[in-house]
Parts: structure tokens; sequence; C-alpha cells
């Protein structure tokens, strides 16, 4: 389409296609010989601005095509090599370029922002592809991004502009991002050997400058920007400019024929491994093999893998049922720390959710299945279960090494609180499962500077971002190892463990924060709560008189354990005068007959220390007729 | 079985169990004084090891309202530790034997045949419907007391083995002195002690556990007269050890017995549970000569238990009353051991 509102008789500059064209032609091409009439082709040239300047550092002839008639006519009263011709169909188009070329050496070729006007450019690279492969020359390519954040955001919220020229000219048949224009290149046989960008932040589509997205100070723009500017590096592109050789064809056509019709697992289970304990590893696979939902594929990761321990993680997957085998693959990664095995582990990754199994942890047999019913709730979202803790060590019988549990289960809180997940992590990584858009398509990362807590910082980062369907439903276990065994509690300094945890709240810090529904409630509560506690303090403060003033930093603390405590005995006391705990007073009679302790009373309670209301807390919890009064107070709950 | 387990925590209300010192080690002193045991023809059968070289074994289990996709899964792990067992010349055959106590018969004719052509060459599978709901001991007798293989391996059935389990359970056959090994059970361990170094334990849960048929002939099998549902491993564990053989717990040796934790972090037991965990936790106390316990147990089912506990005083009652009640044996208490609320030691409560 000729484009009645521009004549495109732009400028060369050295920060412009042109000049950014000129120099990816410079690299390839001054260090090779060529003859004395070797030229350099111009494909839709228009006024071929680049002419002076490519003549003048390579000493090539120029030779410009374009069909703009008045633009060859300018050319030439320039004193240089032009023809008017009209770039359509393969056959044509290579015999029309060969005429103008003439026999003549061709050292390199470009065609700037010209493809994108073409309504056959695809035969039109082939024939460039022809070209340059006959004369082994490169070709430097040119065309708008049509991804740039400018035009993105703006389309987002409904709006979208053609303009005269530019990102968005009216006469554009096609349009590309880095992708697309990726796939066109492959399917003509045309090989990106380097990339010199024009990169403009505020692009001719950044208009009206007040506009929410775009406009710099605006939250919702800085929120966009830090989400666009992390899935590929071509947010501020305006245009690719792309030096290419000529290379094999991709016989995918440059479009999806459809939508992706491959039937990808429901989980992609990730288990990062040295091989250097395969009993917990042989439990895990046993704990896979008694899935009661079998929609999974397992990704091992082998990191840094010695041949001995690469052959026993062989072993252990060839071990496994037939269907388990099946679904089960090896990959290795010897780099990185413990975080990049993750990154890998992910990249593989088919499934519509990701979950983090490690070579120590053991899921129920509901774990899957407990994913997927979550998913079913709200697709999309992160996915939480609560897991259960319980202290293991090592022990070896007859040869063979076992693992062996030394605590009661602790289970982790039953709720996931993004406020409390702010501060620290109460979710470990198998408890979770994570959707796969934040990783395949918005490239959210493992932070593979963190040596020890990425899963919390990954868990946050995307619960952020999509938000999170979590359920009470105890799902698994999360091995805490006691007697040295390695593991990243004992791989790593405690200082180590506070760096990285203080790197989670700076990079937290620098992020505008998307709240689900509640949030602001939220907030508020616990604004009360501390409204409350500064009234507590000042209390406490009048109270303690003139000594209070030089010791309010230790007074603060004071406050929070006093919180702290009489929230435990808040809770004791609701488990004591509970009526399930009324009923179930004889049982306790006949376990005092059969020798235990005598029963707590809340009088006693308040004489006691902190740290002993805690081990009241747990013996009551943990307690016999409290368990066995469960169904009464599910009833009751129901009842409410 | 596990449910033995909440069959303990059931009947007696001490969640933490009052601390007793007994270590494992009593168990060798027990070994030590066989002399003063009614030590069984048998004993000599403890001079030699159980198992050299490859064996046949049986694994079995008894069906009650099972879902036919849970025992697909177990069978087909079973298959994969079958076939590497024989590769490795552990096993020289496995068979498999399905007893169904259920009202209706859970696998078809069809089924079996099925099951039974799919996973041929690596284990011959049987299967057995019963008519009437035996109970897990008399079902197991019913199989194992006629089995012609080398070992029994008992098991629940939707138990999922891990591959290299039959390896692993065997092993400690190779020595003296041990007559059942019982596998460790994921997700959650049973929390009875045993002997960091040789797995020796008070008693075997048949969650899983392999036990050589001829002991197990020996013995008679699981005291069914006695035990419908609950205790009948922990009495047939100390039937065991009366003979001077050891039951050994091995860490190694992996399934997989599905089971939920509350949001509490523990077990929560059916009703069925509470019922046959009540009445067998009277008959063991009884058999094994703690009647000061089985009079504790009595006299609070009677006057505080809920309605199973007090139906199950009842049913002991009656049988005592009728003379069915199972002889008293190890009066100087020198192989049950009675530890609080359990019946051995536990490192920590469930």
């Amino acid at each position: 389409m000729r484009n009645e509102a521009a004549t495109y008789d732009n400028a060369f500059y050295p920060d412009n296609v042109y000049g950014h064209a000129l120099e990816l032609v410079c690299r390839h091409v001054q260090a090779v010989e060529f003859p004395d009439d070797a030229i350099h082709l111009d494909i839709g040239c228009g006024y071929g601005r680049i002419a002076e300047p490519l003549v003048q550092r390579l000493g090539l002839k120029y030779v410009g095509v374009d069909v703009d008639k008045v633009a060859i006519d300018a050319l030439k009263a320039r004193g240089l090599e032009a023809h008017e011709l009209e770039l359509s169909g393969y056959s044509r188009t290579v015999e029309a370029l060969s005429a103008a070329i003439d026999g003549r050496r061709v050292a390199s070729v470009s065609m700037l922002d010209t493809l994108e006007h073409l309504h056959d450019g695809d035969e039109v690279l082939l024939a460039i592809r022809e070209i340059i492969g006959a004369h082994k020359a490169v070709a430097v390519l040119s065309v708008p991004n049509v991804a740039h954040r400018d035009i993105g955001f703006r389309l987002a919220f409904g709006a979208w502009d053609y303009t005269s020229e530019g990102l968005l000219d009216y006469t554009h048949t096609r349009l590309f991002n880095a992708s697309t224009l990726s796939a066109v290149f492959r399917h003509a046989g045309l090989h990106p050997i380097d990339g010199l960008h024009v990169e403009i932040s505020d692009s001719d589509q950044h208009f009206p400058p007040t506009h929410p997205a775009l406009v710099r100070g605006s939250l919702l723009s800085d929120f966009l920007r830090q989400i666009r500017g992390r899935i590929d590096s071509f947010d501020t592109t305006n245009q690719f400019v792309f030096a290419c050789t000529a290379g094999p064809h991709a016989e995918r056509m440059p479009f999806r024929a459809s939508l992706p019709n491959k039937p990808s697992p429901f989980l992609s289970i990730i288990t990062r491994t040295q091989g250097t304990r395969i009993h917990t590893l042989v439990e895990a696979f046993t704990a896979l093999a008694a899935q009661s939902d079998r929609d999974f594929e397992v990704i091992v990761v082998g990191h840094r893998l010695v041949e001995q321990n690469r052959k026993a993680v062989e072993r252990a997957i060839e071990d496994t049922p037939e269907w388990l085998r099946t679904r089960t693959r090896l990959v290795r990664e010897e780099r990185g720390n413990r975080t990049k095995p993750l990154n890998t582990g992910f990249q593989h990754a088919l499934g519509d959710y990701i979950a983090i199994l490690d070579d120590d942890d053991v899921p129920f047999g509901h774990w899957v299945e407990t994913f997927k019913k979550l998913a079913a709730k709200r697709p999309g979202a992160l996915l939480r279960t609560v897991a259960t803790q319980q202290t293991v060590t090592n022990v070896e019988i007859g040869s063979h090494k076992g693992v062996r549990a030394e605590s009661s289960p602790q289970n982790f809180v039953s709720d996931f609180d993004l406020f409390e997940h702010l501060r620290m992590n109460a979710t470990p990584p198998i408890a979770v499962a994570f959707p796969r858009g934040p990783f395949h398509d918005f490239n959210i990362r493992f932070d593979e500077s963190l040596t020890t807590t990425e899963d919390w910082d990954y868990i946050l980062r995307v619960a952020l971002l999509v938000g999170v369907e979590s359920t009470d439903e105890v799902t698994c276990l999360y091995h805490w190892w006691d007697d040295g065994h390695q593991s990243s509690r004992t791989d790593h300094l405690q200082s180590e463990w506070k760096a990285n945890h203080e790197l989670i709240w700076q990079k937290l810090d620098r992020l505008p924060l998307l709240l689900g529904n509640g949030s602001a409630g939220r907030i508020r509560a616990l604004l009360d709560e501390r409204d409350g506690l500064k009234a507590e303090l000042g209390r406490v403060s009048a109270n303690a008189g003139s000594q209070v003033e030089g010791t309010k930093n230790e007074i603060l603390p004071m406050v929070y354990a006093k919180d702290e405590r009489i929230r435990l005995l808040r809770e004791i006391a609701s488990i004591l005068e509970s009526t399930s705990w009324k009923i179930t007073s004889p049982l306790r009679w006949v376990a005092h007959m059969l020798g235990s302790s005598k029963a707590v009373t809340m009088v006693q309670c308040f004489e006691m220390p902190t740290v002993e209301l805690y081990r009241v807390r747990g013996l009551l919890t943990q307690s016999t007729s409290w368990r066995l009064s469960a169904p009464i107070r599910k009833i009751k709950q129901r009842r409410r | 079985m596990l449910e033995d387990y909440e069959a303990e925590a059931m009947t007696k209300q001490n969640g933490n169990g009052k601390p007793i010192n007994k270590k494992i080690s009593v168990l060798k002193s027990i070994s030590n004084s066989q002399a003063t045991l009614q030590v069984h023809t048998a004993a000599k059968e403890a001079d030699k090891p159980h198992k050299s070289g490859a064996v046949s074994l049986r694994v079995q289990s008894i069906l009650y309202g099972n879902e036919k996709e849970a025992l697909e899964t177990a069978l087909e792990s079973l298959s994969r530790a079958a076939e590497l067992a024989i590769f490795e010349g552990i096993c020289s055959r496995v068979d498999v034997a399905y007893g169904d106590c259920s009202p209706e018969r859970i696998l078809s004719e069809q089924d079996a045949a099925s099951i039974k052509d799919r996973f041929l060459p690596n284990f011959n599978f049987s299967y057995r419907f019963f008519g009437e709901n035996l109970g897990s001991a008399r079902g197991h007798n019913e199989l194992g007391l006629k089995a012609k293989e080398d070992f029994l391996l008992i098991q629940n059935p939707d138990v999922v083995v891990s591959p290299r389990l039959f390896e692993r359970i065997l092993q400690p056959f190779e020595h003296q002195n041990v007559g059942m090994v019982e596998a460790k059970q994921l997700p959650i361990e049973h929390p009875k002690d045993y002997d960091v170094s040789t797995g020796e334990t008070g008693w075997a849960t048949t969650a899983c556990a392999a036990i050589p048929s001829p002991l197990f002939k020996q013995i008679g099998g699981f005291d069914a007269d006695t035990f419908f549902l609950y205790c009948d491993d922990v009495d047939f564990s100390w039937l065991v050890r009366e003979r001077g053989l050891k039951v050994i717990f091995h860490p190694a040796a992996v399934v997989f017995h599905h089971k939920l934790l509350t949001k509490s972090g523990t077990w929560q037991p059916s009703a069925s549970e509470r019922y046959y965990s009540a009445e067998a936790a009277l008959l063991i106390t009884h058999k094994w000569s703690r009647s000061d316990l089985t009079k504790s147990y009595l006299g609070f089912f009677q006057d505080h238990g809920d309605d199973y506990q007090k139906k199950a005083a009842l049913v002991f009652q009656k049988r005592q009353k009728d003379g069915r009640l199972p002889d008293a044996r190890d009066p100087d208490h020198l192989i049950a051991e009675f530890d609080g609320i359990y019946y051995t030691r536990h490192r920590f409560p469930l």
C-alpha cells in the first residue's frame, strides 16, 4: 500500500535504524575482500539515506531498488544507482533483483522497514535468501516491533491507533514481535547472526501523555513495566535490526496453524537430586507410584551428578513401575547453585502446573489429586496445600540406609496468609503447585543469586501476580533432618540464610504489589492491632514512669511478647473451657489412673512462663481426648 | 497393622504415655533367657537362617470393599518388584493371592483372569471370594496356612511397594533367629521404637510384613478366634518372639500405605476402628496376662466409654461368661510389653 501521508525521507543518524543497519553491515562485511565492483543492494531503499555513509565507510557501490519512482529519481539525482521495481512473488523478485545486480558481486543486502509493507513478504525474504546464498553475502533487515510496551499497554486498555508512519504506520500489512520475526526468518532460511536494535523508551505510540498505563509516574505504569520488562528484552525495542546469513529453511509455516493440541499433563513434578541419597529418592518415587491421580510427569534434575551417582539415579528411575518410568525424565544440570536445577526443571516442564518434590520429601497419596481439585476451583492461581513437618535421621540396617522419623508430624499453618508470607515463609515448596504461565509466559525465574530461600522468593513473586487458592488439606511430608545429614539447612550458614532473607525483603520493597480481594480489610485490621499495641505501650510507659523513656526499645518486644502470651493463654483457655474438652474428662480420669500426669488448670497457666505455655498448648492439642473429640468440634463448626 | 497403633490410642488416654526406660535391649535379654520361657520345639529352627539363595514368595492380602483402581496401583508396583526380585535372583517365583471378605465380590472372574494374564510372568495371581467377612486374621489364615511358598508377605491390599522391597525385607532372614520382618510405611512412619543398628522391635504391623511360611504354620497363623480385625499382628509378633525369634523393622524396606492426617497432624479413627480396637485391647491384655490392664479398660469402657467401647466391654464379658477367652500366657511378662498406652515403646505420639 502506498503511503500518501508520509514520504519516509528520514535522515541518517548513527542511533536510528540507518545507523544501526550500517553498523551491522560494517561488522560483517568490512573484513571480507570483495572485487572492486562489489555492490551493496538496498531493497525498498526509499530515499536511500544510508547510501552515502555506506559508500564512504565500505567503498562498496550502492544499488537501490524501490517501487517509489519519486524516491528512485531522487537517488539518481544524488548520483547513486537506483532501479524502480516492484517486490512481488519469489521468482519475479529474484529475476528483478538479478537484473539490478547485473552480474556483479553482492557484498551485502539491506531491506529496512520494508517487510511490514509487503503483501507477500515471505516470498521476498525467500528471494533475498536466494541472492545472499548465491553471493555468500550478509543481509541486514529491520522491522518495527509491535510488542513495544507502549502499544501493548494502550491495547490492554482498548486503545489502538494507526499513525501516518512509525510503529503503527497505517500502510503496514503485517506486524512482528521478536518471536514471529524469528519464525518468519527461519521459514525463509535466514539465520540471524547479529542484532543491533533501535531502542526508544517513549515511542511514537506513547500518547496521550497522561494515559495511566503509559505515564512514567503512574503506579499502574510502573507495575506493567516491571512485568513486561522481565518477559523479554524487547519491551522498549522500536525496530528490530538483524544481520542474517542464508541457511536451511524451516518447514514449519511462520504462523500457528491451530492452538496447540498436544495433550499436556496436569502437573510436572520437578525433583532435584545430587544422587547422594538414593534411599530418600526411592521413598519419593514410591509415593509417586501410589498417587491416586496419575495426570503428571516427573522431571528429575540431576545436579552436578558424578558418574557413580548418575548411575544410581538412573537405576532408581529404571526400577519404578513401567507407567511411572515412562513419564519420568532425567535432565542433567552441571552448573549453578541449588536454585539452578529448579529453573532447568521448570524449563523442561510440559504441565499446566509445576510442583517441586525434592528427593527427600514424601507426598501423600492424594497430593496430585488435591492440586487438581484446587486448580479446578481457580485455574491459573498458585495452589497451596498444607505440609506436615517431621524430624528424621538416617539409619543403616543390614547395609541399607533408611530414614527414621524422630518426632510427631507438625503441620505448617493451615491458611495461606499472604501478609505473613511477606515477612517469612510458612510454606515448604512441596506444598505448592505453580501455574505454568508465570515461568513460561512471563519469564519469572527462580532467582539464582539466592543460595537459600529461593522457594519463598518464587512463591511470593508468583502469588503476588496470580493469587493463591489454598486448602487446609495435609498433602505432604516435609523432612527436617536432625543428624547433620546433607540438606539446605545444614549446607548453609545462618548468616547466609539471613542475608538471603534480607535480599528478598529488599526485592519486595522495590516492587508495586498487586493484592487480592479482602486485602484492604486485612491491612485495616493490622493497623488497628498496631494502634492497640501503641496504646498498650503508652499505658506501660505511664506505669513505668521515668525509667521507660530510656528503655523504649526493650519494652516494645516485651509488648509483643505479652501479646503472644495473651494469645497462648486464650488458646489454652478455649480448649479447657470447650464442651468437647469437658465431655472427654472421663478419658483423662482413666489416663490419670494409668499413671499420667495431673490435669493442668488455667490458674496454673497464669503463673507459667511463656515457654511453658507453648508446651502446655502442645500437650493439650496432642492429647488423645482432644483428638478424639475433634468430630464434635467439627460438627459445631459446621453448625456455625 | 497400622490400625493397631490407632487401637492403642483409642483405648488408652495418655497421648504421651508414661516414660518407660525399657529399651529394645529388653528384647535381647528376653532372647537370652529363653530357658525360662515356654520354648517351643521350633526353637531349633532359630539356629539356622530361614533364607539362603532364591526363595519362593507369596504376597497375600485380604480385601474388604477396596476400590479396583487402588488394587491395580498396588499390583503394578508389585509386578515391578517381583520382576526385579526374580531378575536379581532374590526370588525364584512370586505369587500374589487375594482373599475377598467383601459382601459382594470385588473382582469378577473375568477381572481376576485379566489380572492374571496381565502380570504374568512376574507373578502368578489368584483370587478367592470367601462369601463372608472372616476378618483379616482368619482370612490370612485361610490363604496362608496352606501356602507352598517359602515365605509369606502379608500386606494390606492398598499398599504400594517400593521396587526393591522383596530384596530388602527378605535380607534379615539371612541371619539367625529372625522370624518376622516389617516394612516401613510411608508417608507417616509407625512410631514404634526399634534398634537403630539391628532393626529389632517389639512387634510388627502386618500392613506389610514377611514371615517364613513354615513358621506361620507352626504358630497356626493368626489367633483368629480371638482377634477379628486388630491386634492379630501384635499377638502374632509376640508368639514369634516367644519362640526365641526376633521381629525386625527394616526402614529401607519401604511401602506406601495411604493415610490422611487431620488438620492437627493426627489420625482420626473411624467408628469400626474404635470398636474393634477397644475389643482387641481387652482381649490382648487378657491373653498376655495383664489382667490389671484388662480390668482398668473394662471399668473405664463400662463407666465412661462411648457406645463403641461400652459394646466392646459387653462382648468381652459375654466371652468371659461363655468361656471363650483365650488362655493367658507369658505370666512373667517376658514377651508382651505394654508401655503406657502402647504395645511397645513409641518414639513419639501420633
